[in-house]
């Protein structure tokens, strides 16, 4: 402070000039729409704690997946029984001429010859699916 | 520790903020998410944060800006800080990163010397009394001015050294730079606006001459 021209000394009042209350209007909710736009494009598609969830349900959902395709596929088996000697045909008795007519042709090919394949329609007509089930003593499963 | 030490006393003095005590909940609160606690720390830092910009960037408006990012940057990085550490020191790293960036960007559009004579035109008038106290703003405008020949890293280092009073360690470890880095910047940064005041302003240098006799 000797030194009349000493900037330090000169410049350090600038500490004490702080703005008035007034400027800081709007500062506040500048900043925390600032935090929330920043949190929104940080945050990632799939937080820990979401994880954490999708991990710890994802055995549950491959298990009533399982169910649930179960529920299909067995009404439909015993629907179309497993003929019970070689040969016989697996048509079941309610099913008309112009049904067995739309069904795939049961493929000649197979070897066995004991071999049987079974088409069922899942699901509403436009938006199911065909299951095509190969029968035969000799498949392991 | 001792100029981060002041500069928190003085923010808790100044600022009708918290207690010291109080902040290390705030914080603790805000790394939790809390956003009313973090609006408390942005109360009781906005204005020394907004100093620091302003005498980077070189105006209020633009200081302004750099003191939102600062805080939303912390609030972002809140989670990385760890108790222990120096909140003053982590906060003002933020604040000179940012006002560097954004002055540095200013220039990059604006290549303008401030000693050029237009811009010396926007300094206030000479005080025909030498005795007279300058205003607050007319300091800050003069500092602009001669600020305007430092380096950035010089102006940083003069701000918070010799202007906020942070101590020689804490500058070093904000800058990331050596001690004795920190005192060659505070020399030369001296020099040059010790040489742009006796040029430019004697006036002021006077007045000053005549305030302290």
């Amino acid at each position: 402070m000797n030194d009349p021209r000493d900037p330090s000394a000169y410049f350090r009042s600038l500490r004490e000039s702080n703005p008035k209350e007034e400027f800081w209007i709007g500062f506040w909710p500048s900043v925390r729409a600032g935090i929330r736009e920043a949190d929104l494009t940080r945050r990632p598609i799939l937080t820990r704690t979401g994880a954490l969830l999708l991990g710890s349900f994802a055995g549950v959902m491959v298990a009533a997946a399982v169910l649930v395709l179960g529920f299909l596929v067995v009404p439909a088996l015993r629907v179309h029984p497993v003929p019970s000697s070689p040969g016989e045909a697996a048509v079941p008795e309610a099913m008309t001429r112009a049904e067995e007519a739309a069904r795939p042709p049961v493929m000649e090919d197979l070897s066995p010859a004991t071999a049987r394949v079974y088409t069922f329609h899942v699901g509403e007509r436009a938006d199911g699916t065909d299951v095509i089930l190969i029968v035969d003593e000799s498949i392991d499963i | 520790m001792g100029g981060i030490h002041s500069s928190l006393a003085a923010w808790a003095v100044s600022s009708r903020g918290p207690l010291r005590m109080e902040e290390r909940e705030l914080i603790r609160r805000a790394q939790g998410g809390d956003l009313p606690a973090f609006e408390q720390l942005v109360r009781g830092w906005r204005d020394q944060v907004f100093r620091i910009a302003r005498q980077i960037v070189g105006d209020e408006e633009g200081a302004k800006d750099v003191a939102q990012m600062v805080f939303i940057r912390l609030w972002q990085g809140l989670g990385r800080y760890r108790e222990g550490g120096s909140f003053a020191a982590y906060l003002h790293r933020i604040t000179v990163n940012l006002a560097i960036d954004f002055h540095r960007q200013q220039a990059r559009r604006h290549p303008t010397d401030s000693w050029d004579p237009v811009a010396l035109d926007q300094i206030p008038s000479r005080p025909q009394d030498p005795n007279a106290s300058l205003a607050p703003g007319e300091v800050q405008r003069v500092f602009r001015v001669l600020s305007a020949r430092l380096t950035p890293r010089q102006r940083a280092v003069f701000v918070l050294r010799e202007i906020e009073e942070v101590s020689t360690e804490d500058v070093a470890e904000i800058l990331g730079m050596r001690q004795s880095t920190v005192r060659n910047h505070v020399l030369e940064a001296r020099r040059i606006l010790r040489e742009g005041l006796a040029r430019l302003f004697p006036e002021y240098a006077r007045g000053q001459e005549g305030r302290e006799k």
